[in-house]
């Protein structure tokens, strides 16, 4: 048959190598000064900007779309093209996603510091970015099945189907994240609510860590390590099975995040069961990547790839044995809110998906620009350094979790909390915190030694930016579909295959969703919570501006240590007003659903200007802008009506008094605190925050103290 | 409390069952399609990425 001639395109492969090692620096950078300010909180030298509410989207955003992002497409655009043998689909479509991506980044940059933020975890941008990122996936999509659709090799290896299982799914999820109503261009309020909102978000939370830090890391395994081993993956079978229950599995897992909250019983057993059951697949992947190393194991002494790919890959098996121990409800009950999260996610983050791409970086870089690595010496300086780090990292998170975790659920032998005062137990824990920024920065330094490295690899090559090919064309497909033969057909039909895939996932949401849908009509109200008042709702919109729920939860768990710190648990009634709920998932502070009322208004002022007068030693920065900047108005009559529209009771036309009322209450908050000695005009955002603060919990109060 | 909102759901228990029925059922189609994969095939199809 013809061979025909063709050439791979490496130029977007470049492209897409600079941007992850860019925003991997910058990713990391941010980290390391958010980790810092835990035990330095002077650093955000009073300026909004700097604090760590507003830097911590940004720190996880940058590292997961950024770097991870990046480092995805990069992967994607070299392996799809060699595994395919044809070049991508269209030209035009490789760099306007490429430049569409890094623009999303860049205005996510630039939004979250000034506090334009939606609230939830890993899918903070507002509307017009989330649109944004469902065009230019969309276009990565279009590109890639395009790709496979004129594909030379009839077979789709198994990094493919993971490849479009990733695009499929995030597809999924993202759109059904992010279904929120505008208020203005840089505001909007989730279309769900409360309990139902929280099983949204964390079955997207979760599913993002699977199909973004996952699936498509999981395609690069199988086609880079027997790449870089010069031999065939250990199982193809097993990688079969590894594919079909991952994805089958992984979708039904997200409410594992909710243990103990206000979700009901049966969706949480779900989530644990579910989440036991991936282990299974997870190891089984895990083991097929390690397993493809035998015979050649002597070379990782000598190869700095494979070095970071075996620490990835058995990053890859912790991370998933610990997720699953930790959806145990007693795990949960004690990790949950604590440190010991971030340290498995950053087993995850530095470790599987951070050395990965380094691996991959070390192995590509010197394939596009025909040479060799420049120094293997520097590459495996890197290894051990970045290795260190994650010790270092690891080790004090777990200290700091197991210490903060059993100090707040220790009671002294008269049955009173050990340890009453929140703050003891972080000023017990702030070495680990040190240790921790330690870590970080043998990590994060480690990574110029990288890029110093490929530098001078690139200096002493050419690069090839067309790289000529041939293939023979694709015969048609003429096999007919037989049970013995289903998946090896399946394998050559990449719209079926895509089809079933989305099934497969579909499945796992739907059985999901279903209730969660239901669940609207039967949390149980409760006739004294109401909704919030114009000045509340400001300040509501302050605290998440602020990104307050980045430290401090809302959610009360049914423990009693919990229940004698912070007061009575927390009720799923009480959520139903709020767009979007505002749990949290890590109490670096205290929590604060019932904080309403505990205090009293000057408390809350000193308090924001500066914490530490109020709590000594406190690590919360101080917000004193917040007395300086007047109250923007200009949007509470639009706030009030659209959140009529999705289903909270204010009465018909109550955005028209909607002003007068806010004016009402926050005078009187103002003359409160006159009382107290402290001067402060009633348009200042301080007031409504306080106000917002002053209402947290409260509604059940009341219902308490009639029936008394 | 958690029981109170979703018992008032008319037959919530399915499911939970209907979800692990499917992934038993899928599970098992897959295991026994993979058991009876040719051993050649499999490794043709392993060397994919190593031929370019």
């Amino acid at each position: 048959m013809q061979v025909e001639r063709f050439s791979y395109d490496n130029r977007i492969v470049k492209y897409f190598a600079l941007a992850t090692a860019t925003w991997g620096i910058v990713g990391m950078l941010v980290g390391l000064f958010i980790a810092i300010e835990l035990f330095v909180p002077a650093l955000s030298l009073n300026l909004p900007w700097l604090t760590f509410g507003r830097l911590r989207p940004l720190h996880t955003n940058a590292v997961v779309f950024a770097f991870v992002g990046n480092g995805i497409f990069m992967g994607v655009y070299y392996s799809l093209q060699r595994l395919l043998k044809t070049r991508m689909y269209k030209d035009f479509l490789s760099y306007t996603h490429f430049w569409g991506w890094q623009l999303i980044i860049l205005l996510a940059a630039i939004t979250l510091p000034l506090g334009m933020n939606s609230s939830k975890e890993y899918a903070e941008l507002e509307w017009p970015i989330d649109i944004l990122i469902t065009i230019v996936w969309v276009i990565f999509g279009v590109n890639m099945i395009g790709t496979i659709i004129k594909r030379r090799e009839k077979h789709m290896y198994v990094a493919i189907w993971f490849y479009i299982a990733t695009f499929v799914t995030v597809a999924v999820l993202h759109i059904v994240n992010s279904f929120e109503v505008p208020v203005s261009f840089f505001k909007s309020y989730s279309l769900y609510a409360g309990v139902q909102d929280a099983l949204v978000q964390w079955w997207y939370g979760h599913n993002a860590v699977a199909f973004f830090l996952t699936t498509p890391y999981l395609g690069l395994m199988y086609y880079f390590m027997p790449k870089a081993a010069g031999r065939p993956v250990y199982s193809y079978r097993l990688s079969i099975i590894h594919f079909w229950s991952l994805i089958f599995i992984y979708i039904w897992a997200g409410p594992h995040h909710l243990l103990y909250t206000a979700l009901p019983d049966w969706a949480q057993a779900l989530g644990t069961a579910f989440s036991i059951m991936l282990i299974a697949p997870s190891w089984g992947g895990m083991l097929n990547g390690l397993l493809t190393l035998r015979g050649a194991w002597d070379r990782v002494r000598d190869e700095p790839v494979l070095k970071f790919f075996l620490v990835a890959i058995t990053a890859y098996g912790m991370a998933t044995f610990e997720g699953p121990m930790l959806s145990l409800k007693n795990l949960s009950a004690l990790a949950h809110y604590t440190d010991w999260i971030i340290a498995h996610v950053h087993i995850g983050a530095l470790g599987w998906n951070g050395f990965l791409t380094f691996g991959i970086l070390y192995y590509l870089i010197p394939k596009l620009w025909r040479t060799e690595l420049y120094s293997k010496k520097l590459a495996t300086w890197h290894f051990w350094l970045g290795f260190l780090g994650i010790v270092f990292y690891a080790t004090s998170m777990y200290w700091s979790a197991l210490t903060q975790g059993l100090m707040w659920k220790q009671f002294n032998p008269q049955g009173i909390l050990q340890y009453p005062n929140f703050l003891e137990t972080t000023m017990q824990i702030l070495p680990m915190y040190m240790i921790r920024a330690l870590g970080g920065t043998f990590y994060f330094g480690s990574l110029f030694l990288m890029v110093y490295n490929l530098y001078k690899t690139a200096k002493q090559g050419s690069f090839l930016a067309e790289e000529a090919a041939e293939a023979a064309p694709l015969e048609k497909l003429t096999d007919k579909f037989t049970r013995k033969k289903a998946h090896s057909w399946l394998e050559s039909r990449p719209i079926q295959f895509t089809i079933l895939s989305t099934i497969a996932i579909l499945i796992g949401g739907i059985v999901e969703f279903v209730p969660t849908f239901l669940i609207q009509s039967n949390v149980p109200t409760i006739a004294s919570v109401k909704p919030y008042t114009p000045l509340e709702l400001e300040g509501r919109d302050l605290y998440i501006r602020e990104g307050c729920n980045n430290c401090h939860s809302q959610m009360i768990r049914p423990f009693r240590s919990e229940t004698e710190r912070y007061g009575e648990y927390s009720k799923a009634g009480e959520f139903v007003y709020d767009h979007p709920f505002l749990w949290g998932s890590k109490r670096t502070g205290p929590d604060l659903h019932r904080v309403g009322g505990k205090y009293p208004n000057s408390w809350h002022y000193h308090h924001m200007i500066e914490p530490v007068r109020m709590s000594p030693g406190s690590i919360m920065p101080p917000y004193p802008w917040l007395e300086e900047n007047e109250l923007d108005l200009s949007h509470t009559k639009q706030k009030i009506s659209t959140l009529r529209s999705i289903g909270v009771p204010y009465p018909e036309g109550y955005e028209d008094q909607a002003l007068a009322e806010l004016e009402k209450q926050a005078k009187s908050i103002s003359l409160d605190l006159q009382k107290a000695g402290v001067a402060i005009d009633h348009d200042k955002e301080l007031i409504a925050l306080i106000a917002y603060l002053q209402r947290l919990g409260t509604d059940i109060k009341v219902d308490q103290q009639v029936k008394k | 409390m958690h029981k109170d909102v979703l018992s008032s759901i008319e037959g919530i228990t399915i499911f939970p069952i209907i979800g692990l029925i499917f992934f038993a059922v899928i599970f098992g189609l897959v295991i026994y399609y993979v058991v009876k994969m040719p051993k050649k095939k499999a490794d043709e199809m392993g060397k994919i990425p190593l031929d370019d």
